[in-house]
């Protein structure tokens, strides 16, 4: 869990920063002299080698500092939580669709006769599956059906 | 058979709950517009703004995006503004809080262009809670925060200040040029004479802030201005509104015209095609992004909203840029010829009501624009001449370099085509906007071939010779590397001219020289294509600042 944390963080962390774009103009615009984007890029440590970028990202991150937005100049804590309803409303629709779908398929699946039983566990595993990386086995088992025809 | 209807009703319900968030997403409520509209202006109701944007920010210290300054400019007041005027004249520098604006006929500029004085309106008060009067004092403190503020990207303007820059190095503990000469006056000393300077004091970046309010909100200031506009803004709901109403305390400043309606909602996140729909519906008053090129035409040409649409060309200009460190593009004869070659009405016809061709280097609106100069007529048996000349009777190969925001991938095929005419192979680089902006101004990227756009700071030449023809820096805004002693010779001069027709003369003077040397080649001036609702009086768009929302009125007082 720890691992998948890390390499979460460094990935986004990488996308941001590799991702050929220049913070520091992001914030001031195209109208502001490279002495004013120095000064910005030297506030933010944007100078510093992208390795120690990186752990101090990561301290301040254990630490619980999630910072202020570079151009919104917001806590970035009070805008994770100012967007939370929205996010937790998407969370629990999609929580709700595969309940509404699952349902009804598990109980397909639960019936003793052979060809149902034998679809609804597809269903089940190409809905349930994927999240928990069992697409690949829908994917060879739905191949198998096929050939068995 | 029980289990398939059980699976029939989840469904069922589920296409329901899908179809009941899909219109909490797009609910809004609907108005009707009533009568006809009258011309005389009219107080009271609400104007609505829909922006696809956002503003990053209210903080006058930083902001520096149309959406921002819009809004900000309900709330923040300067020394000086330019006149809320549509066309020429508004491009006019007149006084905000300041009683007059500083000349050297009535004093205000002294010392050859060094000293500038400031005499501020008496009883300017600052907007609920704070409602305190505005004093010189509370002009230098705001100053200072600016200077200091870490972020801020506009110091350089006025860095020219004598100790602004130990100030800023921490080595003062005020700005020893800025003065405050009694509570109603401020004087700016210059280290050397620099006109332009007065331009510089429209900007936001100087608007008069409460020391007590900044105290009491902290990092909020960003979110929670307060200044002594005439509106006030009262929320904000990130990613989606701000609503701003009049601000009580600005009766006090004797102005006229411009707090005409009670309350301003501005919408974001709003896509410009459903805020055109939404527009006429009735649910719209102004769209604060321009109208979608792909729906401008048919707007414009429609008997029923054709006459709601307002155009009007932008002090920006976009043009080529040629790097002059890169061969061929150090020789002038080629320059001369890429200038030849270029067809700028065809690129004209292409906008389609976007811009409008630029034939020299100031765009109309700004002092020094020529109505007719045209340096290079489109000559391609010209250019190709030039080009042997230049020892390249068989043209070159080059590349074009760009981004992938429209119009420019269509431009960059116009381009390719007219340079092909001539003899120049040039292929086309695209990249993302935020890539090439980074790109094209390295040297290191050999970036030999590209287009820019410039839009103003404030309303004169100066913004656009400076950043644009001298001192060429890496990762500057002069992507050509270009630079000529007489052009730096007479824009260092223009500093301390005090007389403005000969200061104008002067800048065309530069202009003449460059266009010979010839690093860049005009090619447009964009127009601002909006619309406003049929309630809505007193539309206009500015040519600096695009929207001045106090001067608008809902005909129906709604």
């Amino acid at each position: 869990m720890i691992v998948v944390l890390f390499f979460v963080s460094l990935l986004t962390f990488l996308l941001f920063f590799l991702g050929g774009s220049n913070p520091a103009k992001a914030i001031t615009g195209t109208h502001a002299t490279p002495q004013v984007l120095a000064r910005i890029n030297e506030y933010y440590g944007f100078d510093k080698p992208l390795w120690t970028q990186y752990g101090l990202y990561l301290w301040h991150l254990v630490h619980g500092n999630t910072g202020t937005g570079y151009q919104t100049q917001q806590a970035v804590a009070t805008a994770i939580l100012q967007r939370f309803p929205a996010t937790a409303m998407v969370a629990l629709s999609g929580i709700f669709f595969e309940l509404a779908i699952g349902i009804p398929v598990g109980m397909m699946a639960d019936r003793p006769t052979g060809q149902f039983r034998h679809r609804g566990r597809l269903v089940e595993k190409a809905v349930c599956g994927p999240p928990t990386g069992q697409g690949g086995q829908v994917a060879f088992h739905s191949a198998a059906a096929i050939r068995s025809r | 058979m029980k289990t398939r209807r059980i699976v029939l009703v989840l469904v069922a319900l589920a296409a329901l709950a899908a179809l009941a968030l899909a219109l909490t997403a797009c609910g809004s409520s609907t108005s009707t517009s009533s009568s006809p509209s009258s011309s005389a202006p009219k107080s009271g109701g609400t104007l609505r703004v829909t922006f696809q944007g956002e503003p990053t920010g209210l903080d006058p210290a930083i902001a520096w995006e149309t959406e921002s300054w819009g809004i900000e400019r309900l709330t923040y007041q300067t020394f000086l503004t330019y006149a809320s005027k549509p066309g020429a004249a508004g491009s006019q520098l007149v006084p905000d809080l300041a009683t007059e604006v500083p000349t050297a006929a009535n004093g205000g500029i002294s010392d050859g262009g060094k000293v500038f004085t400031f005499h501020l309106k008496p009883n300017i008060k600052f907007a609920p809670p704070i409602n305190t009067v505005v004093t010189a004092a509370d002009f230098k403190w705001s100053f200072e925060r600016m200077m200091k503020q870490p972020l801020a990207p506009a110091t350089f303007f006025y860095t020219g200040i004598v100790g602004a820059q130990a100030y800023m190095d921490g080595k003062a503990k005020s700005i020893s040029g800025f003065k405050v000469v009694d509570p109603q006056t401020v004087q700016i000393t210059l280290e050397k004479p620099d006109v332009p300077f007065l331009f510089a004091m429209t900007m936001p970046f100087t608007s008069v802030m409460s020391k007590a309010w900044c105290t009491e909100v902290g990092k909020q200031i960003n979110r929670k201005p307060l200044g002594t506009g005439p509106y006030t803004i009262t929320s904000w709901t990130p990613g989606q509104e701000i609503t701003a109403v009049r601000n009580p305390n600005f009766s006090s400043q004797g102005v006229k015209g411009e707090q005409w309606v009670d309350k301003m909602e501005f919408t974001f996140s709003a896509n410009p095609g459903m805020a055109l729909l939404k527009l006429q519906r009735g649910e719209v008053d102004v769209l604060g992004d321009p109208i979608p090129p792909a729906d401008y035409l048919r707007v414009k040409n429609s008997p029923q909203w054709g006459k709601y649409v307002v155009s009007a060309p932008q002090i920006q200009w976009t043009y080529l840029f040629m790097n002059v460190l890169e061969k061929p593009f150090d020789n002038v004869k080629v320059r001369q010829a890429i200038n030849y070659a270029i067809d700028t009405a065809k690129i004209e016809k292409l906008l389609a009501g976007q811009g409008q061709q630029l034939n020299q280097i100031f765009p109309k609106g700004l002092p020094g624009y020529q109505a007719g100069k045209q340096y290079y007529t489109h000559d391609p048996a010209k250019a190709k001449q030039l080009l042997a000349e230049a020892g390249y009777p068989n043209g070159f190969k080059t590349t074009y370099y760009t981004n992938n925001v429209d119009p420019q991938p269509r431009l960059a095929q116009s381009i390719q085509n007219d340079l092909a005419a001539v003899g120049i192979q040039a292929s086309i680089k695209v990249m993302d906007r935020s890539t090439y902006d980074s790109f094209a101004v390295l040297k290191k990227s050999h970036c030999s071939l590209g287009w820019s756009t410039w839009w103003q700071d404030f309303t004169d030449p100066s913004d656009w010779i400076g950043p644009l023809f001298t001192n060429p820096v890496d990762g500057g805004a002069n992507y050509g590397f270009w630079e000529n002693p007489q052009v730096t010779a007479l824009y260092n001069a223009s500093g301390s001219e005090l007389d403005p027709a000969k200061r104008i003369q002067m800048f065309q003077q530069m202009e003449d020289i460059i266009m010979q040397e010839a690093p860049t080649v005009p090619l447009y001036q964009p127009i601002w294509n909006s619309m406003h609702s049929q309630d809505t009086g007193g539309f206009y768009i500015h040519p600096g600042y695009v929207f001045n929302f106090q001067h608008y009125w809902k005909t129906n007082g709604q």
